[in-house]
């Protein structure tokens, strides 16, 4: 299962589990975490713009050039509500546009990243 | 009465079998057939062809028809239009599928607003004689027609005069800054009598805010709430009530991202019906009169 490690501007980063087909959006969202801005989460308004520090990531349905222009994809643009990482990934959003709203959805996705990371040791020893 | 409603709207979409699952099923549209790169949809209650048309390709609108009464209202109009220095062209029966000859106008804000007097008539899904009130099968949401848009662009202002100087509409309510400076930014025009066919709002010029469909009442706007769940339509805000316009609504997404709405309720206006006014620092309560909180997408999600 693919590992994200977010960056919130200045914060300390944090690394969620990614589930098979999830989309950034989806992975953050799933562990407490939302947008300031919901936008329209169908890659149409580009208001869930975040750069793919590492990593690379697909987009699950197309996406209109006029939302994410070529150039902008090239320095790692992407569009959190269609970008689904594609192995472990590094993410970078602005300072306070996304947030922890349910500390608990948090902690379960933090449990399930410890429980993959010690399987992922354990075959790797 | 000359600009009879909103007939259609045409909208680019990423995916057309997404957008079709969405317009057909979700909505409960009736599929028209495709031509070229375009599919087209009717509801069940309106008797031309098609009212929305999606194209495959981007996000975001192509143009709107407004069907008119007559050849000569769309004479009439055209050098109304010419006189207020707004460009137009004509158009050939057929340049728009399905649709007669007219006049296409650019407006100040950007858009193409195509006028027209015929499209292909094809009959509700009722008839017109001796007919049921309602379909047998509801299918998604049932909308029985589009109703409405809110369009963007830099000078509502200019575009709302064109409409009532040029095209018969008036204005049910305006939204401006405050009292003292009175800038326009949004306003509310109707033809018909409803308490609008069109709303423009200051923003990018050419954008697209929402279109939006018609439901019989505030239980129909609720399980649109539950049907968007089924789906997994992403809703921007709602079921509520705005202030403006009164309307009940819910707002939500199509799958390449362009807003849609349903809305029931409101007002019925008349051409001596006096027009109400917002100030900007209301606007939490003119737009959702129930949380009187301005949700962060809605002045900032335009396609
Ligand atoms: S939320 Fe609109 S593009 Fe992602
Ligand atoms: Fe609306």
């Amino acid at each position: 299962m693919p590992v994200m490690t977010l960056q919130i501007g200045a914060e300390p980063e944090i690394r969620l589990p990614v589930r098979p087909g999830e989309t950034i959006d989806a992975a953050f969202t799933r562990a407490g975490y939302a947008r300031r801005r919901k936008g329209c989460r169908r890659g149409g308004c580009g208001q869930c713009l975040i750069t793919v520090l590492h990593g690379s990531v697909t987009d699950d349905r197309p996406v209109a050039v006029t939302v994410l222009p070529p150039a902008q994809r090239a320095v790692g643009g992407a569009l959190a509500c269609r970008a689904v990482p594609q192995g472990d990934v590094v993410v970078r959003a602005d300072a306070g546009s996304i947030r922890c709203v349910s500390p608990l959805q948090k902690e379960l996705a933090l449990r399930e990243l410890a429980r993959i990371t010690t399987t992922t040791v354990q075959e790797g020893s | 009465m000359s600009v009879m409603r909103l007939g259609y709207v045409h909208v680019r979409v990423t995916d057309l079998d997404d957008a079709s699952r969405h317009y057909e099923k979700t909505l409960g549209l009736q599929a028209m057939g495709q031509q070229g790169p375009c599919r087209y949809f009717k509801g069940w209650d309106e008797f031309d062809h098609h009212s929305v048309v999606i194209e495959e390709g981007g996000v975001g609108l192509v143009k709107l028809g407004m069907k008119v009464s007559s050849s000569d209202d769309l004479a009439r109009f055209e050098a109304n239009l010419a006189r207020f220095g707004v460009t137009t062209e004509r158009m050939a029966a057929g340049e728009s599928h399905k649709v007669g000859e007219g006049l296409r106008v650019f407006l100040p804000t950007g858009q193409t607003l195509e006028l027209y007097t015929d499209m292909e008539y094809v009959g509700n899904e009722l008839g017109t004689f001796n007919p049921h009130a309602v379909i047998r099968d509801p299918r998604g949401l049932t909308v029985p027609r589009l109703d409405h848009m809110l369009i963007a662009g830099e000078d509502p202002a200019l575009t709302e005069r064109m409409f009532t100087e040029c095209l018969d509409f008036h204005v049910s309510e305006r939204l401006i800054t405050d009292i003292e400076s009175n800038d326009l930014v949004a306003t509310w025009l109707f033809a018909g009598q409803t308490s609008h066919d069109i709303a423009l709002i200051k923003g990018e010029q050419g954008k697209l805010h929402h279109f939006a469909f018609w439901l019989e009442d505030w239980q129909s706007i609720l399980r649109a709430g539950d049907v968007f769940a089924y789906d997994d339509t992403p809703v921007d805000y709602g079921p509520t009530r705005h202030g403006i316009t009164r309307g009940t609504t819910v707002y939500f997404f199509d799958p390449a991202g362009n807003r849609n709405e349903v809305f029931t309720g409101s007002y019925r206006c008349y051409a001596d019906t006096p027009t109400i006014t917002w100030t900007m620092d209301t606007f939490p309560r003119a737009l959702s009169a129930l949380q009187r909180e301005v949700n962060e997408s809605f002045l900032t999600v335009f396609t």
